[in-house]
């Protein structure tokens, strides 16, 4: 009986060497994987989230008696039109050269126009009115870094001249940019108000030539850098089939190496966090929907077009996913446009091109109260309810990684990280494992 | 003697082969043996298959114990398990052991209420697990094999309450007589 007794024992210790090993090899190649393909991870996420998104979809697909193919089949080609459409929407936003130098032209022009008009100055330096007084010593130097930032270098200059010699300056539309180059180039310093920026900026070569050998370095690989991005956002269609196809396999084998101690435990924690992320997910999605919706809806009665407002209107609202930072989001990107819209056909009489930035401002303000006072007590519930220091650190971090696209899915991530943690710690509980 | 591996023509075996392999049906022989499984089709059995988790046990390994909440219902292939009723006071009682084609745990395919006993491996044995979430999603996107499900389990539950009910009568009988 002894001998029986010791050969179990050893078997256990030898049962636990063994996991512990594999534990750690699969950690440590896990991790090396994570750091060594990094630029994957986004694609990787955004097609995990997509198809868990779909599950739901095509579960009903199945019950109204549309045969699995078939759903996963419609779910795919839906997947595929949907990011050909954002990704034909998004190059067709990015402006080309010429649309680049022309908007940063009119940006600038506007952007003085509005702040000496708000400032009430005359002319950079003048006194203006109380609210120049007031805060004009603080926004003077920023509004001279913002110019020395947006004016076009000298080669820019060069290539802008060249392409405006041989236009037609009289169509009202060209022969307006070029005087608002012109007016550019005749810009004071607000805080040295005896200094044109132009003449600061040729000043300062050296700068200039770092400036030119980054674009040009820029400019030379950006071929290079549409292939790699398009070779590696390949990868989300990939994930997104895959999961919808594997129809649970992939979690029945992740359940089949856990221990029997653990395995009813293992089932229900991977069901109720299933059941959270979900819910989660697709409030979160359905949240975001809504507030597309409604600041494309109050952008329309503020003035702005139509085409404009359903692109600021997405962007705005799928930014709204970030808490504390998705207003601001919204509002920088709603903001922006406005300072440089040139007329506004508002159905409202009272908004003009020189109060839409603060029409602007209440759309954001008015479409936020909605959403915490209608739709996400509603549609979101308390899904999220993370500590507001938490978010913000999550939120930085995950934009200090992966830029925009980090700040987006920092939430959601640490939102199934602390799921995964709570549910994980309940079920280690009532299955006395731990106390 | 009758040779068992027949030379089969590679195109019509093709054509003619059989939709199920050897492990399948198998495991349809050991489902259809379970009240609940009992009226599904080979088709809809392919269904059941695919939600249902395999498990190893060793001896005196326990497939659940005794107040853990209920999360799946286990169902033997190979082996045998005891049921038993764990006390902190008293020694366990066994109150039955299970054979091959038998099942435990049924209750739990409805909620998560506390095991009212402890399940134990007598031998090294091969068990199948059916877990409540992937039956609900069965539900939801198989109705028809979900509805023929839940009512054999109805049935199950009626019949065992009929039986406790008897063996509860019977005992308050013996109580009466034994005080007239």
């Amino acid at each position: 009986m002894k001998t029986s007794d010791d050969k179990w024992a050893k078997r256990e210790s030898r049962t636990k060497v063994f996991y512990t090993f594999v534990g750690i090899l699969f950690i440590s190649i896990t991790i090396y994987i994570l750091v060594a393909l990094q630029s994957l991870i986004l694609p990787v996420i955004i097609g995990m989230l997509s198809a868990y998104l779909c599950v739901p979809l095509l579960a009903r697909f199945r019950r109204n008696g549309i045969p699995q193919w078939l759903g996963i089949l419609i779910l795919f080609g839906g997947f595929i039109l949907v990011v050909f459409i954002l990704a034909r929407q998004v190059t067709q936003l990015i402006p080309n050269e010429r649309e680049q130098l022309e908007l940063r032209t009119s940006i600038m022009n506007k952007a003085n126009e509005r702040y000496m008009l708000y400032y009430g100055l005359s002319e950079p330096g003048g006194t203006g009115n109380f609210l120049h007084e007031l805060i004009g010593s603080e926004t003077d130097p920023m509004m001279d870094s913002f110019n020395t930032a947006i004016m076009l270098s000298e080669s820019e200059r060069e290539l802008f001249e060249s392409i405006y010699v041989l236009e037609d300056l009289s169509q009202p539309e060209l022969g307006r940019i070029w005087r608002q180059y012109q007016m550019n180039l005749n810009q004071f310093f607000y805080a040295e108000p005896e200094v044109r920026v132009i003449d600061r900026m040729l000043a300062d070569a050296d700068l200039e030539e770092e400036e030119e050998d980054y674009v040009d370095e820029a400019n030379r690989s950006l071929i290079a850098v549409i292939i790699n991005i398009i070779s590696i956002w390949l990868v989300m269609p990939v994930v997104f089939l895959f999961l919808l196809v594997d129809d649970g396999k992939l979690s029945k084998n992740l359940i089949g190496l856990v221990p029997n101690n653990y395995f009813e435990m293992a089932l229900t924690t991977l069901a109720n966090v299933d059941r959270a992320i979900g819910n989660y997910l697709r409030g979160t999605l359905i949240e975001s929907l809504l507030m597309s919706v409604t600041i494309w809806f109050l952008l329309v009665l503020i003035g702005f077009d139509t085409g404009p407002a359903i692109i600021l209107g997405l962007i705005s609202g799928l930014a709204n996913a970030i808490p504390f930072f998705g207003s601001v989001i919204g509002l920088v990107i709603c903001a922006a446009y406005a300072l440089i819209m040139d007329d506004v056909n508002s159905v409202l009489p009272f908004i003009t091109v020189e109060n839409l930035i603060l029409a602007t401002a209440v759309v954001i303000f008015i479409s936020q109260a909605i959403d915490n006072a209608v739709y996400k007590p509603f549609v979101l519930g308390k899904a999220v309810d993370l500590h507001p220091i938490i978010v913000f650190i999550g939120a930085i971090g995950g934009s200090i990684m992966f830029g925009f696209l980090g700040l987006l899915f920092a939430i959601p991530v640490i939102v199934i990280v602390k799921e995964i943690y709570g549910t994980l710690h309940q079920q280690l509980r009532d299955y006395f494992i731990i106390y | 003697m009758e040779t068992t591996d027949k030379k089969v023509n590679p195109f019509w075996g093709n054509i003619f082969k059989s939709l199920y392999n050897a492990d399948e049906l198998n495991l349809f022989k050991i489902l259809k043996r379970i009240p609940l499984f009992k009226d599904l089709s080979k088709r809809e059995l392919r269904k059941v298959a695919n939600i249902l988790h395999e498990r190893n046990y060793q001896v005196n390994e326990y497939v659940f114990q005794m107040h853990q909440p209920g999360a799946a219902m286990f169902i033997i292939k190979t082996g045998k398990i005891k049921i038993l009723y764990e006390s902190d006071t008293e020694d366990d009682i066994e109150l039955a052991v299970l054979g091959e084609g038998d099942f435990l745990g049924e209750l739990a395919l409805l909620d998560n209420s506390p095991r009212s006993a402890s399940a134990m491996a007598m031998e090294k044995t091969e068990m199948l697990a059916i877990f409540r979430a992937d039956l609900d999603k069965l539900l939801m996107t198989e109705p028809g094999i979900g509805a023929k499900i839940i009512r054999q389990l109805a049935v199950v539950i009626g019949l065992r309450l009929k039986a406790t009910n008897e063996q509860l009568s019977k005992i308050n009988t013996e109580a009466a007589r034994e005080n007239v």
